[in-house]
């Protein structure tokens, strides 16, 4: 039996059983035949076996009507009836294969401080948003990334959805490999109290336990040779060392307050990726604090928002600020700079210090003591 | 033996082949047409008389030519010797 466009027949009339029989004798199939009131039965049929049965029923003398269409049929007579709601969905279908055509985003991912060179970079080759996908090639966009940044480890360039992602891997610089061959000392990178020194080539210039300044020569570029004189060498070693690093930061203790006039005023604006629209212009030439709520009207499918602004007129009172508030903010601000200029090393001891030197200024400073290799290597000017 | 005797009775005598499952669903293969139907009871004409189908809410879900699929709550199976 055609399992999509059936029809349900309702039959009624004395002992409707044999209807069905003869019905059945012709080879017709039914489906879901159930008992109704008086006499009846409703059946679901194709609907060629429903005009047979049909023709069946006058000519016997029973009662046969259609009663409605079901599964495919009756999505195809509602839809046919309603041709408006049909040609509304084709529409909209076409409208979003035409729509998936096009790049909505340009997502850069983990690209950190080469973020800002890429994205001008993508726009300079004409990757925005609204240019169509056909004009987009994502692997030889990855090849051109990686040719433009060499000290990017790698590009992978991908779709998602209707966004282009571009996620970049920032390679990790070799260390700087030491001319061969040259001769030259070991000095201090920077100041700091000596832990321990290990001398692999070179003599000793410092003992664990020295105050070093930066420099300074730790392990001098020369070795006793077998005669007793002095053989110019290319110096080699570690030196740990207790090393302080401080940073600073300068917070204002004057702060402006804003106060509303009590005089406010709207805006909307519709914003799509290639222009925004509003009917009203925003206020100018005053102070006004601003209060900014979106939605999104196209939903993930089209960046479409509508932006409501509410704009209410200010004026600007200079106060004093809280000196303990100031102290916990500059406190927080000093260690986060701190512990992002430390990110590779282990921090051993650490302190705030505040001070206000100038008016209506604290100066906040976070010293840490770490510990680290100090040792550098520097040519002899008259080294062969 | 026989050659036919390999062969189930449904194909060689035209029996019918009753498959009951659970209390929920009778499937009747080789059915002779239907004899009469109420909801707590329907008749079916078969090779082996008239067999009636007890139960609540019984609807012929597939009246097929061969085939014939009855759900609802059977209550039991019995086959009589009228109108076969």
């Amino acid at each position: 039996m055609n399992g999509g466009f059936r029809v349900r027949l309702r039959l009624s009339g004395l002992g409707v059983e044999k209807l069905l029989n003869q019905g059945w004798n012709k080879g017709i199939r039914l489906k879901r035949v159930k008992r109704g009131r008086n006499r009846s039965v409703t059946v679901e049929c194709t609907p060629e076996a429903a005009a047979s049965l049909t023709a069946l029923a006058r000519e016997k003398g029973y009662r046969a009507e259609e009663y409605r269409p079901v599964g495919l049929l009756k999505w195809a007579r509602l839809l046919g009836r309603r041709w408006g709601l049909l040609l509304g969905a084709a529409v909209c279908v076409a409208l979003m294969v035409y729509a998936l055509g096009f790049v909505w985003q340009v997502r850069i991912e983990n690209a950190g401080a080469y973020e800002g060179e890429v994205r001008a970079c993508l726009e300079e080759w004409g990757i925005v948003p609204g240019i169509r996908r056909s004009q987009v090639h994502p692997s030889a966009l990855r090849d051109q990334l990686e040719w433009r940044f060499p000290r990017v480890q790698w590009v992978q360039v991908e779709w998602a959805g209707v966004a282009l992602r571009v996620r970049l891997e920032e390679g990790v610089p070799p260390p700087q490999v030491e001319t061969a061959g040259k001769n030259g000392d070991v000095v201090a990178a920077e100041d700091g109290c000596l832990l321990r020194l290990t001398a692999f080539a070179g003599t000793p210039a410092v003992r664990a336990g020295d105050f070093v300044r930066a420099g300074q020569v730790l392990i001098r570029g020369e070795e006793r040779g077998a005669d007793g004189t002095a053989v110019p060498v290319k110096a080699r070693g570690e030196a740990m060392a207790r090393v302080w690093v401080s940073v600073s930061c300068r917070l204002p203790l004057i702060e402006y307050a804003s106060h509303s006039t009590g005089r406010t005023a709207g805006r909307r604006v519709i914003v799509t990726p290639f222009f925004s629209w509003s009917p009203t212009e925003a206020p100018d030439n005053l102070t006004w604090d601003r209060k900014r709520t979106e939605f999104p009207v196209g939903g993930v499918w089209l960046p479409v928002s509508a932006i409501r602004d509410e704009f209410s007129e200010v004026y600007l009172e200079k106060q004093r600020r809280s000196l303990e508030e100031v102290k916990q903010e500059g406190a927080r601000a000093a260690d986060f700079t701190l512990r992002q200029a430390l990110i590779t090393d282990e921090i051993v001891d650490k302190w705030i210090n505040f001070s206000m030197i100038e008016e209506d200024t604290m100066t906040v400073t976070a010293t840490a003591e770490v510990r680290r290799d100090i040792a550098r290597y520097r040519q002899t000017e008259d080294g062969p | 033996m026989h050659k036919r005797d390999w062969l189930p009775p449904e194909i060689t005598q035209g029996q019918p082949r009753l498959v009951i499952t659970g209390r929920d669903e009778v499937l009747l293969e080789g059915h002779e047409g239907l004899f009469s139907y109420e909801t707590g009871n329907i008749r079916v004409r078969t090779g082996a008389g008239m067999l009636q189908v007890m139960g609540e809410n019984l609807t012929i879900d597939y009246f097929g030519v061969q085939d014939m699929l009855i759900r609802g709550r059977v209550d039991g199976v019995q086959y009589g010797g009228d109108g076969a």
